[in-house]
């Protein structure tokens, strides 16, 4: 088996492995530790929505990678958090955008749950009745995120600002559109995605590699070849629509600025990821004097932040927050944005958020759940575990203002509103 | 790792957890005080005054770039409350010596900004300042005002106010609108006196670094002085008419949570067997209700209960279709009878006590649920979560059966959708 191990900063180990049946594994042992993280991930979310399977073209409804992601847990004898009842492990699913991923907390029994993760997932049963079924349930999942008016401005910030990429389709479709989907849809998408070829079992805590290899050995089916046939439609460098708002109860105006980054290949670099946060430091960080100016003026409070987001083919940088104005918090931030286009970023701020970027990194892995979470990111996003770190070492200024400079465009942001009613 | 516990004088106590596992050490100090009308905004807005900066980096500016060099220095000002007690919090999370790429001596600098913070604001004429205290007067308005957007929250917190109303437990954290208004820079200065003067400290200290020296500064810097004594948590019978509140708004979902009383709180002998009752209930993906509301009746996408020990409470929160609030309730209080008439088997109840025993095992292994652990552990009885795992081992079905006869319902919440024309 292919094996290869990175050393991190605090001396631990991590290794990656190929497993025969196609599966790659990470493990990172954490001495001292009692519990343990498990993911086992797919590269497959909410935007991989058209896809070619036996020389077929395939169009499925919207939220349908979610869909499978509940139905899954239910194989044709059993229901698997039953089974997990049995080793007392807390066992949860989530759906993204491009990855599906199954996991499981537990402080003992690791093994037997390991166990029951692997097998559950390869084991796909999906009938009319049982479908049906999921349809009361999800739906009231949508309606539940039709509520969050987070959840809206986000969503609706992605959705203006993306005109081509699958990415401005919402994770869990519509209410209309889950009702179309059938068992053999399901078995399309399974068959075509959950390949072992196209997964990923990331694992950290009270492990050893030698405990998870006996399980995968035993439990792992051997995976045919797989050539999976996944481009996405060319995306335009300017967004859709530059300002989009919602009406909903809320208390004050949430907003989100975002900001369409150009993807040279499926990811941004390691690089550009950290001059990013440096970026939204520079504008975000309450150390910034446009926090304090935005602050002073009574238009941000404590909700205010950033996020660099990045999937397969898209990638965004993000401010929001809750403001009485969010066209002057926008006004406010473009003007630094064009200040710090023009001056360029100052020598000792940062070095500063240098150093604060390199402790945010150092604590990456400090629990188990966010290690083997970090893990499974980076697998997927094709980086290696110690690679932000490597590139925050060699991170320049002339990284950062290139992001500023070529980024930051006007015509690459949209502003993103959810308002209450009264105020219109 | 058996944790220290001290009380070296005057009304402090002092945690010392010398973890090693982690690349962080965290000292967190809570000062408690009575859950109040008079005084909740009070105590709201003053953690938050307080992490703004101190003497020697007065801005809020200044201040965070010295936590930015020191990598990313956490520190924090936040208030919470725990039963009927409310809690003003200072916390400082840093990098250990060993990480500090210049040689900083990190745990002495940390701990001495934090000490500055909760001893040594920068004041004008012995008063917190004006500007800075109207921006942390308007950011917990938002933050109240902000309540509404959650409407899971929300609801939540509707159903405690019907099922308190008139005792402590029923006010908000943050006080409210008109006592936040009303603060005064003198007010605040007032308030912080006090509650260096007379609050009960805790000090809970994980990692490395000297924590005595940290321990004796503290007790030091707070010097002689008169503890208040925290009174004990309010009681009350269910209502003999069950309460009903419908509250409607521009959603699309209905909110449903039912308020229960139970008499079986702090240190009652039943106390760990209704940590079973609830999770055989709704507190796991294997519970009654998941099993029967969720999966069975296909009803909603959440329906879970929890409890507050320490004040003898239950909720159970659902999302539902208008059309199926009736029936969502009837299955709930159904399953209520079931648990009541000890309806499950000696399966059901051993993997409840699997997966509270394997939640509670984990508790460790992460810095911040041990120090939520700590931190929610009544003051002069705190327990390692080992000692509660073998509580709850020795729980027998009786038990368990006894502990859920005790659970009444007090009231029903439900927060529907306004018909058209109301929010037209």
């Amino acid at each position: 088996m292919k094996q290869q191990t990175f050393t991190l900063v605090t001396g631990e180990q991590i290794t990656r492995l190929a497993h025969p049946s196609g599966l790659t594994i990470l493990v990172y042992p954490k001495a001292g530790f009692r519990s343990s993280y498990a993911l086992f991930g797919t590269r497959y979310g909410s935007i991989d929505t058209t896809f070619v399977r036996d020389g077929r073209r395939i169009e499925v409804p919207e939220g349908i990678a979610h869909y499978l992601e509940h139905k899954l847990f239910e194989n044709e004898d059993c229901d698997a958090f039953d089974r997990y009842a049995k080793t007392g492990a807390s066992a949860n699913a989530f759906t993204s955008f491009d990855v599906t991923a199954y996991l499981f907390g537990c402080s003992d029994n690791f093994e037997a749950s390991l166990e029951i993760l692997l097998d559950f997932v390869q084991k796909p049963y999906f009938t009319e009745q049982t479908v049906q079924k999921e349809q009361g349930i999800i739906g009231q999942e949508i309606r539940m995120c039709d509520d969050s008016p987070e959840r809206r401005v986000l969503f609706n910030m992605i959705r203006a600002m993306y005109q081509k990429h699958p990415v401005r389709v919402d994770i869990a479709g519509t209410v209309e559109s889950i009702a179309q989907i059938t068992p053999e849809l399901l078995y399309d998408c399974y068959y075509t995605f959950y390949n072992l070829h196209n997964m990923v079992l990331t694992v950290c805590g009270n492990v050893t590699v030698e405990g998870v290899c006996e399980v995968a050995d035993r439990v792992l089916m051997q995976a045919e070849p797989l050539s999976l046939d996944m481009a996405f439609p060319e995306e335009p460098r300017a967004v859709g629509q530059t300002y989009i708002e919602q009406t909903m109860p809320v208390a004050a105006p949430l907003f989100y600025l975002g900001c369409k980054c150009p993807v040279e290949g499926v990811f941004v670099t390691d690089t550009e990821m950290m001059a990013s946060e440096i970026v939204l430091e520079l504008l975000t960080g309450h150390g910034s004097q446009v926090y304090a100016a935005l602050m002073d003026e009574g238009l941000i409070n404590d909700s205010f932040g950033g996020e660099m987001f990045e999937g397969r083919g898209f990638a965004m940088l993000m401010i929001g927050g809750e403001s009485r104005d969010p066209q002057a918090v926008k006004k406010a931030l473009t003007d630094e944005i064009a200040r710090l286009q023009a001056e360029g970023v100052d020598d000792a701020r940062f070095e500063e958020l240098r150093a604060s970027l390199y402790g945010r990194l150092v604590r990456r892995f400090n629990n188990v759940e966010t290690a083997a979470t970090a893990m499974m990111d980076d697998h997927f996003h094709d980086r290696d575990p110690f690679g932000f770190i490597e590139a925050v070492q060699t991170l320049t200024k002339a990284d950062v203002d290139r992001v500023l400079r070529e980024w930051l465009c006007e015509d690459a942001m949209t502003l993103s509103v959810v308002r209450g009613k009264e105020e219109v | 790792m058996e944790p220290l516990v001290q009380t070296p004088a005057n009304g402090v106590s002092f945690l010392h957890i010398p973890d090693d596992r982690f690349t962080t050490a965290r000292i967190t100090v809570s000062l408690y005080v009575p859950l109040c009308e008079e005084t909740a905004g009070l105590y709201a807005v003053l953690p938050y005054l307080l992490r703004r900066g101190t003497r020697a980096f007065p801005t809020m500016t200044a201040f965070n770039r010295e936590l930015d060099r020191l990598y990313a220095t956490g520190i924090s000002g936040f208030v919470s409350s725990v039963g009927e007690t409310q809690i003003v919090n200072i916390t400082a999370g840093f990098l250990n010596d060993e990480y500090a790429l210049n040689g900083e001596p990190m745990a002495a600098q940390c701990a001495g900004l934090l000490l500055d913070v909760l001893f040594d604001p920068p004041l004008e004429n012995g008063l917190f300042r004006e500007a800075d205290v109207q921006q942390e007067i308007r950011c917990t308005l938002e933050s109240i005002a902000a309540e509404i957007n959650d409407k899971r929250t929300y609801a939540v917190s509707r159903c405690k106010r019907l099922l308190c109303e008139g005792e402590p437990y029923a006010i908000s954290k943050y006080g409210t609108k008109e006592q936040v208004e009303a603060l005064t820079p003198a007010a605040l200065a007032d308030g912080w006196k006090r509650l260096l003067a007379t609050a009960p400290v805790r000090v809970v200290y994980q990692g490395s670094g000297d924590a005595a020296a940290v321990r004796d500064a503290i007790v030091a810097r707070l010097g002689e002085r008169e503890v208040a004594v925290l009174p004990p948590i309010t009681t009350a019978d269910a209502k003999s008419v069950i309460a009903r509140e419908n509250e409607t708004m521009d959603v699309n979902q209905c909110q449903l949570v039912l308020g229960l009383r139970t008499a079986v709180m702090g240190d009652h002998e039943l106390n760990d067997a209704m940590r079973l009752a609830n999770a055989i209930f709704g507190g796991t993906p294997h519970s009654f209700l998941f099993r029967h509301v969720r999966e069975e009746q296909s009803l909603c996408y959440y329906c879970v209960s929890r409890i507050d020990r320490r004040k003898g409470i239950m909720m159970v929160e659902s999302g539902v279709e208008e059309a199926s609030l009736e029936k969502a309730e009837t299955e709930i209080l159904h399953q209520l009878e079931r648990l009541k008439n000890g309806a499950f088997t000696d399966e059901e109840l051993d993997n409840a006590r699997l997966s509270i025993i394997d939640s509670l095992a984990g508790v460790e292994d992460s810095a911040s649920t041990t120090a939520q652990w700590y931190f929610t552990q009544s003051l002069d009885r705190a327990r390692t979560p080992q000692q509660v795992i073998d509580a709850v081992r020795a729980v027998t079905r009786e038990q368990v059966v006894a502990a859920a006869q005790t659970l009444t319902l007090d009231c029903v919440y439900t927060l529907t959708p306004a018909k058209k024309e109301e929010t037209a």
